[in-house]
């Protein structure tokens, strides 16, 4: 019976298109989140576009990365509708969440959380791997890792230990670990959290390069200004609720 | 905010004063205590079926040591060859190897290399210490129960492999208390040799031993020496020319001279196999024993032995016309189990729960290892269930890798046994404990019940353990 629930409840919703490049691919619908009676989020409502780099900005406290792991499924809202890819998180199963986030969507944290103990090229395809997106035996996952090596600048530390890369280093690497399944969706919170100003700069450009090689619909919660330049759009948040830049 | 700091000290004057009272409490206490003798106990009822029940512990987990090394071993061996096949399997065994935080380490050991590519990357100390502790108890408690047949079972191989045994009292324990007088023995021969079944004393005699080496209690066992025997004696020779053969475990070399219960005794052969605890073995000819040691040299003997089945040694018995004295036929089977049963209720329980308790310690302490190990590795394991990997997958990466734990433990707490279980030899003559594979299996059960045991009981609540919200957020 939660089977059959979970495959019905999985289908996009029918008023967010999904077939193609400008469709809904995720949605905050009058959001309310309260947290030990403080209002962090208040009535949000934002979509991004299939296709878009959509950058949030805000003031610490402003509600910014809350709004971001409500997308990604690691909170639940108190009220409002939150819609991933099409499909309503509040209306599936744990299981079947879980599924969608594995498949189609790419997390990127403040803080990279890599595994220090693994090899850096563990970290690049291991939660892929785990997950049924990365096969060593498929040569087109192999070019891909070894692209996305390339391209966010850790190809020539890929069999070292993580722990002894730069913190850098291991931004890009916690990207790179996001996007290495294919995602259609990739949710970055700071992702240049305390890094220099050409650290930063060297993310975001690789960034830019991997987006436009695969369209990928990218939402950025960041400071930064160096992020300004690499989105088509920003939305500021202000005390728990979200303005058009 | 001075109120603050007024409470605090309040509190923490009286929690002080409060240990203070208990620690003076507890040392007049002690000392008092330790003065009087004092001793806290509670006496409960024997109960013969929980006995039984622990003299079997150590058999049944011989049984599942067996099994779970068989099914363990299979199953790290199909996630390894199946990872050939699916990465997501090779990634399980990838990760279950080990660990996620790098723990200050920034450099990889030639030796954890080895550790990961074959089983896990750590050494489960705590549980590697409950296997050597499950095997020493095991191996102690097959010594105990079993080493006071050893001499026995010896001599009566010396005297008549097969043979049955004719003695004054079926369940006489010890056997040196039994007693068959020397006139019934006579008539018992003379009934044996009438029918062509040979027939042979057995004497058995606690005494003690003194070398240069030291001192000794002896379990001597006193045969029929043919003459020209090295071991034979005659009464024209005296008391102050024995021969006799020491066992091994005394450690006196063949040539020496030894004084047993005062008599000059010299040693002509050293043999093996005679001794049990704290009683070294010692074969001499059965009337010197009697005459010398004995003193006496119509001393009963312990045992006639006959070649022949316990249907005719009854008919010899039986022609023997013991009158009044008492006397049966034991097989020799029913003999020695009676002795092993008498030995193995003495302490074999007693073993068993220690095997038990160092289970239940790895156990406790695999469970406590994987609770740090999840809790070390939270956020690693949080940012994989926000990413999408199931708790399915990561409860299996724990089982796999407190199999491969288990394993580990198995393999190095086996090694520390063999070479800590011959040093207990070290504290009681005769004492000779050794290493079987049932000990092996006892520890390995102990091993992988405490290893797999402690993951599924931390990874049942992983979810609890792991707060995917509470850890990804900085």
């Amino acid at each position: 019976m939660t089977r059959r629930t979970k495959t019905a409840r999985l289908d996009p919703d029918p008023a967010s298109s999904m077939s193609g490049r400008g469709g809904v691919a995720a949605e905050l619908v009058g959001v309310t989140k309260t947290v030990n009676a403080t209002s962090i989020l208040d009535g949000v409502s934002l979509s991004v576009r299939t296709g878009e780099v959509v950058l949030i900005r805000g003031a610490s406290g402003s509600g910014k990365s809350s709004a971001l792991r409500l997308l990604a499924g690691i909170d639940s809202p108190d009220e409002g509708t939150v819609r991933l890819l099409g499909v309503d998180l509040a209306g599936v199963v744990p299981r079947a969440r879980s599924k969608l986030i594995r498949d189609r969507v790419g997390i990127g944290f403040q803080d990279p959380l890599l595994d220090n103990a693994l090899p850096v090229i563990e970290n690049l395809y291991g939660l892929a791997r785990v997950n049924g997106r990365f096969s060593e035996h498929r040569r087109a996952d192999r070019e891909r890792l070894a692209w996305l090596a390339d391209t966010l600048r850790v190809a020539h530390k890929l069999h070292g230990l993580t722990a002894v890369l730069s913190g850098g280093e291991k931004l890009r690497l916690a990207l790179g670990r996001a996007l290495m399944a294919r995602p259609d969706i990739v949710l970055l919170d700071e992702p240049t959290h305390m890094v220099d100003s050409a650290g930063k700069k060297a993310l975001y450009e690789s960034l830019a390069a991997i987006v436009a090689a695969e369209a990928v619909t990218v939402i950025v919660v960041s400071h930064d200004d160096e992020a300004r330049g690499f989105a088509h759009r920003e939305i500021i948040f202000d005390r728990g609720r979200a303005f058009p830049a | 905010m001075s109120g603050h700091f007024g409470r605090a000290g309040r509190r923490g004057f009286a929690v002080g004063g409060g240990y203070l009272l208990v620690a003076a409490g507890l040392a007049v206490l002690g000392v008092s205590g330790a003065l009087s003798g004092l001793r806290v106990a509670h006496s409960f009822a024997f109960h013969p079926g929980l006995q039984d029940a622990l003299n079997e512990i150590d058999n049944v987990l011989a049984v599942a040591g067996a099994v779970l090394v068989v099914a363990t071993l299979t199953a790290v061996g199909l996630v390894k060859v199946g990872g050939f096949r699916s990465p997501r399997v090779a990634q399980v065994d990838s990760w279950s190897s080990r660990e996620f935080t790098d723990l200050g380490r920034r450099r990889r050991s030639r030796v954890r290399s080895v550790l990961v590519a074959v089983f896990a990357g750590g050494i489960p100390v705590v549980a590697s210490a409950g296997v050597c502790l499950a095997v020493l108890t095991t191996s102690i408690g097959t010594e105990v129960s079993s080493g006071p047949n050893r001499p026995i079972v010896a001599a009566l191989d010396r005297l008549a492999p097969g043979g049955e045994l004719v003695v004054g009292f079926s369940y006489a324990m010890p056997m040196v208390e039994d007693a068959v007088s020397l006139p019934l023995v006579s008539r018992i021969e003379a009934a044996a040799g009438a029918r062509g079944v040979g027939s042979h004393v057995l004497r058995l005699d606690l005494g003690s031993l003194s070398s240069s080496a030291g001192q000794y209690d002896i379990l001597g066992v006193g045969v029929s020496e043919p003459a020209g025997s090295p071991l034979a004696w005659s009464a024209a020779q005296g008391c102050g020319d024995i021969s006799a053969a020491v066992d091994r475990a005394a450690g006196i070399p063949a040539g020496s001279s030894v004084s047993i219960d005062g008599s000059p005794v010299r040693v002509v052969a050293v043999t093996s196999g005679l001794s049990a605890t704290n009683r070294i073995g010692v074969v001499m000819d059965q009337a010197a024993m009697a005459t010398c040691l004995e003193q006496d040299p119509s001393a009963p003997v312990q045992a006639v032995v006959l070649d022949t089945s316990a249907a005719q040694a009854r008919l010899i018995l039986a022609a023997a016309d013991r009158g009044a004295e008492p006397a049966v036929v034991v097989s020799r089977a029913r003999y020695l189990a009676n002795s092993e049963k008498f030995w193995t209720s003495n302490v074999k329980p007693i073993t068993n729960i220690l095997a038990l308790v160092s289970g239940l310690v790895a156990l406790i302490a695999m469970a406590g290892a994987v609770n740090g190990r999840l809790l070390r590795n939270r956020r690693e394991y949080a940012s994989k269930l926000a990413s999408g990997v199931s708790i399915g997958v990561l409860r299996s990466t724990e089982l796999l890798r407190a199999a491969k734990d288990g394993l580990v433990a198995s393999i190095i707490g086996s090694i520390l046994g063999l070479v800590v279980v011959p040093l207990t030899n070290m504290t009681e003559p005769g004492f000779d404990a050794g290493v079987s594979e049932k000990d092996i299996l006892v520890g390995c059960a102990v091993g992988l019940v405490g290893c797999l045991g402690g993951a599924l009981l931390r990874t049942a609540r992983l979810d609890r353990t792991v707060d995917v919200a509470e850890s990804t957020r900085i």
